[in-house]
């Protein structure tokens, strides 16, 4: 029922085309009825001479018509084309409609989990699988669609089909009925059956498949480890092994396959035979007519097809279900909340930053980080410290209220940062992160990417000043290069430059570098930081680091530990009072004396 | 991102001499491939004689009103139904065997030219590409053979069979079928042609759409951090349109087809119901003979639409087949001009190694090397450090022979590199990467690569050595624990030290070691140096070295810069000179002590 709820969310305005759709199926079905119909008419009233005996009470033509038909034969003929056209051009609309509906369908759903997920809490990123995201959002919504567009339909067609074929056939002759639908339902629950129980063997192949290919691609992606090792005979027969794993299992498969579609076909034959031959008897004792046995064969014929069909079309519709289920999850996560304060347009934010007894912990329950109290005046620049996991970057990430923090507070601007509304806030702070980053574009947009318009000469004076001009230059298509394109990908420090140059063009209040500098080889270090310096006092930045070279650029230094401020203050004070601080600086000392002596 | 490599364009006509090669690949199943064309042919046989058996029963049972001989007529069509039953599963199954044998057999034969195949062809082929073609690309080829067969041989067969059988019983009426033929023909091959163009692009967009929500996944916190929300959702609803609108322009086509097919086969049923009608009435042909008339001519489009579905494929599936050569036709450039034999085998290395005059570059006009010179004595050990992109690890790929100089000679126990088979280099040597890589497996599997024949006992020792036993005990099955695709499931430092487990079971007389830089948590980094103090003992050892404790245990250090060595000696010699290895070491050092003295103070 929750899964019904969910397809007429998406289903706005799309629910009329879609019954149009059924409509269609029903009609192009009389027409299909129709064909055997005319020839049974044609072959025993016009050509052989009976009274005819129409179904549904239907008048009977006069002789006279049948005369004057028997003249003019090609009408039959051209009836049944005209029938025919029918009964196509019903088809061929619905199969359309239907598709149209589905397509735009999917094309709902996967916007809507798009914008969804963009608006997600991080947080919820920072759990998930991507892989099994994506595959949600392509595979999952593919499944929807094709049970929309086709398996659906399918099932109505069937339906009808039975439907609409039974009164004939009970009308014609109830006796012939009864032997043409013996075998149907067997038919019917053979297929079911089958594929329910064909399943898990299509799982197994697919995870031969799976294990091959995972075989395959660390063979490759090691080749380095298997020549070094010179194990490529030892590969050989790994992937041998694997592939004939994969081979023997698709064989298994197709066998029990082979049977399958073998004795489904003869048990439908069977059935057409059951018509035939009984239809035979009941002709010569004169219960029926040539005419309606033959009808009965082309009915038989259209019924038993596609309910053998259904068998495999309703064990398929538990996987729709599933999907949505998988989908569901996530539109029914909640997104993070933008409401909150927008200052006028006119007004600038300065960029003062207080933090406040500040305790933030994870979802987990797990301590980031405990009674923070810093405050970070506008334009200062604070270099902060501190081992992996001592909550560093947990620090930054509630700037921008990527995570927002449950007790104590900060302040920015002397407001409390809870309540600036995400997106104004997030455009008043260029941050760099440690892995960044880049679209699949130009190097321009993604430089320029964080905003809504921007000049040429700016992103180059930003790709300047973080020393990624020169290598841009020395590309063939310049800042028009396409990352991702043509295998060309960019360098771990390259990429952390095109990240800064990202957020330097912003000329925000509020600067974040995220142990931005870690891939940068020492020479280009410095040069990044005599850029930063030049620009010292423009921007509130915070620079976290492991690094000590980047600590001649602070005004004050932090040492985060634990999650804790243990130290604090500028340099030249912090190697005076004993600490971590004034211990590392002294043994540059002694490093520098072991040189010289 | 494979499909891209996947769906490259290529609209030229059927090339014959590709499928005949493609045949070659088939020749091991020729017979097989024989006998589903023989069932097929038979099964043709017996879809064709259905009708007769209605014809029979009109003109010989219902018009005469006889019932004599109904018991033969229904045990030989439940006797045909039957055969049918046993011809449907057995050409099935041996086609199945043909298209998964070819498959299995191509994937062989690709995957053991692969493994011939010098490093350089790796660095510029990407995994994906490979993969696509051993999987897609051979699976589609193995397809197009198998179900090809059995296409053509049925619907070559009903074709001929049920064109005798119109023409005997009238040859006027035959003129209808045979009329309808070419018709049904162009429509399919038109269909099937567009359809498969315009499911390409479909399928084109759909991996860009994957990619689109790849992106907008794996960036969301850069997302977040822009504020790029709706410009993104805006640019993505642009290609979500895209795809709604080719998938819907798809759906319509092959909508459009089978009322097409169904709607000529009728005009044909028309046709023959007039035509077919007056000529009962004249008495030139009886009524059974009608009924199987337009029986017939219902069923004509399937054999056509069935050649023409295979044409449209070979098509589309030319440029598989070109891959897929063109995989197997790669030729190595780098081979062993002498064999490996039982001497070689006995043979172990002294460790001397030697690089004279060496220029290499790995594209033109950008040379890593010139005229670079060096010598390593046995058993000495080597540290080699600088900036990233100064021809470290080019060093270790001209070493190992991955890649070959263009001007110059190495030299091995003063053997020119040429003239020792590969094989004996790199079961001499010994390798642990930057980043290790593992493979899907046990824990022991994974040790025992460096020595395919060693002990669980001997495997356990080296792990030991290493000190790798401690944190394998502590998982769930141990040794047995399965260390998951590329080794995911362990951390970065314990794949470290399960690689230099590996190494050290393989006991290398040279061990060239890339040494992480990627931060581990202290207490491994602490294992994973002691481990490697064990592992460059009593053998050259070449360390790509990033952590000073490893750069001051080697005998001698390499500066380098820009393709040359600028500073060369022991760690005090080069102190002294206070040049670039002063600055790199004092800024290292620092570093490292920061680190360190934060890690104790956590």
């Amino acid at each position: 029922m929750k899964s019904l709820r969910f397809v007429f969310e998406f289903a706005k305005g799309l629910k009329l085309r879609y019954l149009a759709a059924m409509m269609l199926i029903i009609i192009a079905a009389i027409f299909s009825f129709m064909n055997p119909l005319i020839i049974r008419f044609s072959i025993d009233s016009v050509l052989g001479g009976k009274a005819p005996d129409m179904p549904f009470g239907i008048t009977r033509p006069g002789q006279s018509l049948i005369d004057f038909l028997r003249a003019n034969l090609w009408l039959a003929g051209l009836l049944i084309v005209a029938v025919s056209a029918f009964s196509h051009g019903c088809t061929y609309l619905r199969s359309r409609i239907s598709a149209a509906v589905a397509e735009e369908f999917a094309r709902r759903i996967r916007n809507r989990l798009y914008d969804h997920i963009q608006r997600l809490p991080f947080a919820w990123h920072s759990k998930v699988q991507t892989g099994d995201i994506i595959q949600r959002c392509t595979s999952d919504v593919d499944t929807v669609r094709r049970f929309i567009a086709l398996q659906f339909v399918q099932l109505g067609r069937s339906v009808f089909m039975v439907a609409l074929i039974l009164p004939i056939m009970l009308s014609m002759s109830p006796k012939l009925t009864l032997y043409s639908t013996l075998v149907v339902p067997i038919v019917f629950v053979y297929a079911f059956v089958f594929f329910r129980q064909v399943r898990k063997r299509f799982k197994a192949q697919d995870e031969a498949e799976g294990f091959l290919t995972t075989t395959l691609e660390e063979s490759m992606s090691g080749i380095r480890v298997v020549k070094a090792f010179a194990r490529e005979e030892y590969e050989i027969n790994r992937f041998e092994k694997a592939a004939l794993d994969y081979r023997n299992k698709s064989r298994g498969l197709i066998t029990v396959m082979a049977w399958y579609w073998a004795s489904s076909d003869a048990l439908c034959m069977l059935q057409i035979a059951l018509v035939l031959i009984f239809g035979i008897g009941m002709t010569v004792s004169g219960q029926v007519s040539l005419g309606t046995l033959l009808a009965f064969s082309s009915y038989i014929g259209m019924l038993i097809w596609p309910i053998r069909e259904m068998g495999r079309v309703l064990t398929d519709m538990g996987r729709a279900q599933v999907s949505i289920t998988r989908l569901k999850e996530i539109l029914d996560t909640p997104t993070e909340d933008v409401e909150g304060i927008v200052p006028d347009a006119g007004i600038k934010l300065k960029g003062e930053i207080e933090f406040k007894q500040l305790s933030f912990a994870y979802e987990s329950g797990h301590s980031i980080l405990t009674n923070i109290n810093l405050k970070i005046n506008a334009g200062e620049t604070i270099v902060i410290l501190g081992a992996t996991g001592a909550g560093k970057s947990s620090l930054t990430n509630l700037i921008p209220r990527l995570f927002d923090y449950q007790s104590g507070q900060i302040l920015l601007d002397g407001v409390e940062l809870n309540k600036y509304n995400r997106h104004y806030l997030r455009k008043q702070i260029g941050i760099v992160l440690q892995e960044p980053f880049l679209y699949a574009r130009s190097i321009k947009e993604n430089i320029g990417m964080g905003l809504a318009s921007c000049h040429d000469d700016e992103i180059v004076i930003a790709a300047k000043e973080a020393v990624l001009h020169n290598t841009i230059a020395g590309f063939e298509h310049g800042y028009s290069t396409v990352i991702g394109e043509r295998g060309i990908t960019l360098s771990g420090g390259q990429r952390q430059r095109c990240a800064i140059a990202r957020a330097l063009v912003l000329n925000a209040p509020i600067l974040i570098m995220d142990d931005a500098l870690s891939a940068v080889d020492t020479e280009t270090e410095e040069r990044i930081q005599r850029n930063l310096r030049r620009r010292k006092g423009l921007a509130t930045t915070i620079i976290i680091t492991h690094r000590l070279s980047s600590v001649s650029l602070a005004d004050r230094i932090v040492v985060l530990e634990h999650g804790k401020i243990i130290q604090m203050g500028k340099h030249d004070e912090l190697i005076q009072v004993p600490g971590v601080y004034q211990r590392i600086w002294n043994i540059q000392h002694m490093l520098e004396e072991e040189a010289a002596g | 991102m494979e499909q891209q490599y996947q769906e490259q364009e290529f609209t030229r006509n059927i090339d014959p001499k590709l499928w005949l090669g493609l045949l070659k690949q088939a020749l091991p199943y020729k017979y097989l491939m024989m006998a589903v064309a023989a069932l097929m042919t038979f099964m043709a046989v017996l879809d064709s004689m259905l009708p007769l058996f209605t014809k029979y029963a009109i003109d010989n049972m219902i018009i005469p009103k006889n019932t004599d001989g109904i018991v033969v007529f229904s045990l030989l069509y439940i006797a045909v139904t039957f055969i049918g039953f046993i011809t449907v599963a057995a050409f099935i199954h041996l086609t199945g065997k043909v298209e998964t044998g070819m498959n299995y057999d191509l994937r062989r034969k690709c995957f053991a030219k692969l493994q011939a195949m010098h490093l350089a062809y790796y660095d510029r082929t990407p995994t994906g590409w490979i993969v696509a073609r051993l999987n897609s690309d051979i699976s589609r080829l193995g397809d197009i053979v198998a179900w090809g067969v059995v296409d053509i041989a049925w619907s070559f067969a009903y074709i001929v069979i049920v064109s005798a059988i119109v023409l005997v019983l009238s040859w006027k009426l035959a003129f209808i079928l045979i009329l309808l033929l070419p018709i049904i023909a162009y429509i399919s091959i038109r269909f099937q042609k567009k359809l498969l163009k315009l499911y390409r692009l479909v399928r084109r967009l759909n991996s860009k759409i994957t990619h689109g929500f790849g992106e907008g996944i794996h960036g969301a916190k850069t997302t977040k951090t822009l504020v790029r929300e709706d410009a993104n959702l805006s640019e993505f609803s642009e290609l979500n349109y895209e795809m709604y609108s080719s998938s819907v322009k798809a759906a319509v086509a092959s909508a459009l087809f089978m009322p097409m097919i169904l709607m000529v086969s009728s005009i044909g049923v028309g046709l023959v119901l007039w035509l077919g009608g007056l000529a009962t009435l004249k008495q030139s042909i009886s009524f059974g003979a009608l009924v199987a008339f337009i029986s017939y001519t219902m069923q004509l489009f399937e054999p056509i639409s069935n050649v023409a579905r295979l044409f449209a494929e070979m098509q589309n599936g030319q440029a598989a087949a070109e891959r897929v050569f063109s995989l197997l036709e790669l030729e190595p450039e780098i081979i062993s001009s002498v064999p490996w034999d039982e001497t070689w085998a006995r043979r172990s290395m002294k460790g001397e190694i030697e690089l004279d005059n060496i220029s290499f570059a790995y594209k033109d006009g950008q040379p890593v090397f010139s005229d670079f010179t060096l010598y390593i004595a046995a058993g000495e050990s080597i540290a080699v450090v600088g900036e990233t992109g100064t021809g470290k690890t080019t060093l270790v790929n001209l070493i190992c022979r991955f890649y070959e100089p263009q001007l110059g000679v190495i030299r091995i126990d003063g053997m020119d590199i040429k003239e020792i088979p590969m094989k004996w280099i790199h079961s001499q040597l010994g390798y642990v990467q930057q980043v290790p890589h593992l493979f899907q497996g046990s824990i022991m599997e994974n040790i025992r690569y460096g020595r395919l024949d060693a002990t669980d006992e001997e495997v356990m020792e080296a792990a030991r050595l290493v000190n790798a036993e401690p944190f394998i005990l502590n998982l769930p099955d141990g040794y047995y624990y399965q260390v998951g695709e590329s080794g995911n499931l362990l951390s970065t430092g314990q794949k470290q030290l399960l690689a230099f487990a590996r190494v050290v079971l393989a006991n290398p007389r040279l061990l060239i070691l890339d040494e992480a830089t990627a931060s581990i948590d202290t207490e491994t980094e602490s294992l994973v140096q002691e481990a490697m103090d064990k592992v460059l003992q009593n053998r050259t050892g070449i360390v790509i070295a990033h952590r000073l404790s490893t750069i001051r245990r080697v005998d001698r250090i390499l500066m380098m810069h820009l393709g040359k060595i600028v500073e060369s000696g022991s760690h005090k010699e080069l102190m002294h000179q206070k040049g670039k290895y002063y600055r790199l070491y004092m800024n290292q050092f620092m570093q490292e002590t920061a680190d360190a003295e934060f890690a104790k103070e956590a």
